[in-house]
């Protein structure tokens, strides 16, 4: 009679007593990780829509590895890595999240999915209102996505790894996915991870890096909104085409990201009510849902553990402070140009995690001053902050290769 | 609303900035010598931005 051992009925344990001690401990940290994720989803404290499917996904990709054929540990929910198209063909059947990755994530299609939802929430009569002060505040802003890639360098990550992970900067997930894709397929589950835990801190941590920057006095200045000129339907529509075409023509590249969220504005100015339907809800929401899923489950302890990943982690946090830094600082310099009728905490919304950070902005302005409203100010450079990272990723995925 | 001249012009000369930065980038910058490949690229970027603001101007109204 073969000999039989009871723990190898229930593999997840089994796989854990048999894989390496760091694997062992990396596995039961992300089961925690994903469990607290999930918690703190639940309590508001993270943005749930992306949290909790990425929790649960964390949580059970690390007590779900077993013995596959030959031996060899794994799971049925993902290969990232699969790319030989013989190998593929076999995952895909075997793998129940394989099409989804394969055919929505790997190929970033399910970052123009949130880029065409943004653009459809969008409101670009903010930014034709008051073009000067949005764009400004939106480059100042991007002072991380710039600064952190020579740091990035200098310690000791390629150009192609050091922008995907300076564009963490740019506080836009899809952005981030969508670089690390093009330029550092290797690393990208990591980047885009470390962008998606940090993205889900801001609404947390920014409050208190405008609280250390701004006096109270300065915070509470409020906005004269009788200054915000109307702006028609026809006129948006209009600039959407040509900036669309310009910014194609400029990095053609990143234009899958430049096309979805035009559209996206363009079916909000067309008055496209079932379009507009299906993308705010179905497609937006669906995109959230299957984006948390599969940031989840690409949390796998053999996938994630990477030499580079503290390297990541500082990096990640530092393009985001910096951004916040440089936003702030747009903010100061609008404030000294209008002669104190600007508000500095405005410079915060330039980093462009819309809509979070225009709410971050008017909250800590609302605290200040209750009577004061600067949120289509806010909403104005939060906009152009996405305008400006999407330039600066076509810029890297235009000119690294070139580097190189 | 009809559109007034000064906002037309906005429109019409914005455009024609963009495009013409957008030639620089992407026609004339690969037919220079090295040395001025990214003067004119960089050019061409500044001048699309240029377009697009000064489109923007053609948005305002009192």
């Amino acid at each position: 009679m073969p000999e039989f051992a009871f723990i190898n009925l229930f593999q997840g344990l089994a796989t854990l007593l048999a894989a390496d001690t760091s694997v062992t401990v990396a596995r039961l940290a992300l089961i925690v990780l994903g469990i607290a994720l999930v918690y703190l989803g639940a309590r508001n404290i993270l943005d749930p829509l992306l949290m909790i499917p990425m929790g649960f996904g964390m949580l059970s990709v690390n007590a779900a590895v077993l013995f596959l054929a030959g031996g060899q540990m794994g799971t049925i929910f993902i290969d990232p890595l699969a790319s030989d198209p013989a190998q593929l063909m076999e995952v895909l059947q075997i793998d129940f999240l394989q099409p989804l990755y394969t055919f929505t994530f790997s190929n970033g299609l399910i970052a123009c999915f949130i880029f065409l939802g943004i653009g459809v929430m969008t409101e670009i009569g903010y930014v034709l209102a008051s073009p000067f002060s949005s764009m400004f505040i939106a480059i100042c802003a991007e002072l991380g996505t710039v600064a952190t890639f020579p740091i990035a360098v200098a310690m000791g990550l390629n150009y192609s790894e050091a922008a995907s992970i300076a564009m963490v900067g740019g506080a836009d997930g899809p952005m981030v996915l969508y670089t690390s894709l093009m330029l550092a397929k290797d690393l990208f589950v990591p980047i885009t991870i470390v962008a998606y835990l940090y993205l889900s801190l801001t609404y947390g941590g920014y409050p208190y890096l405008i609280k250390l920057l701004i006096p109270k006095r300065l915070r509470g200045i409020p906005m004269d909104l009788s200054k915000i000129p109307t702006v028609t339907p026809a006129e948006k529509i209009a600039f959407s085409v040509i900036t669309c075409t310009v910014l194609s023509f400029l990095f053609p590249v990143a234009a899958p990201l430049f096309m979805s969220f035009f559209l996206g504005v363009t079916i909000r100015e067309a008055n496209l009510k079932h379009y507009i339907a299906f993308i705010e809800g179905p497609l937006l929401y669906g995109s959230t849902l299957f984006l948390g899923i599969l940031l989840g489950v690409l949390c796998e302890a053999n996938t994630i553990m990477n030499p580079k990943i503290l390297i990541l982690l500082v990096l990640g946090i530092l393009a985001l402070l910096l951004s916040g830094v440089g936003g702030i600082i747009g903010g100061y310099v609008l404030y000294l140009i209008n002669k104190g009728k600007f508000n500095p905490v405005i410079g915060i919304a330039g980093v462009s995690c819309i809509p979070t950070t225009s709410k971050v902005a008017q909250k800590a302005v609302s605290e200040a001053n209750p009577q004061a409203l600067v949120l289509p100010y806010a909403i104005g450079a939060n906009i152009s902050g996405v305008i400006t990272s999407a330039i600066i990723t076509g810029i890297y995925i235009t000119l690294i290769p070139v580097l190189k | 609303m009809m559109m007034t001249a000064k906002r037309l012009t906005c429109w019409i000369t914005g455009t024609f900035i963009a495009f013409m930065g957008v030639y620089l980038v992407r026609a004339l910058s690969l037919q220079v010598n090295d040395s001025y490949k990214l003067k004119v690229m960089l050019g061409g970027y500044a001048l699309a931005i240029l377009g697009l603001f000064v489109i923007t101007m053609g948005t305002r109204r009192k």
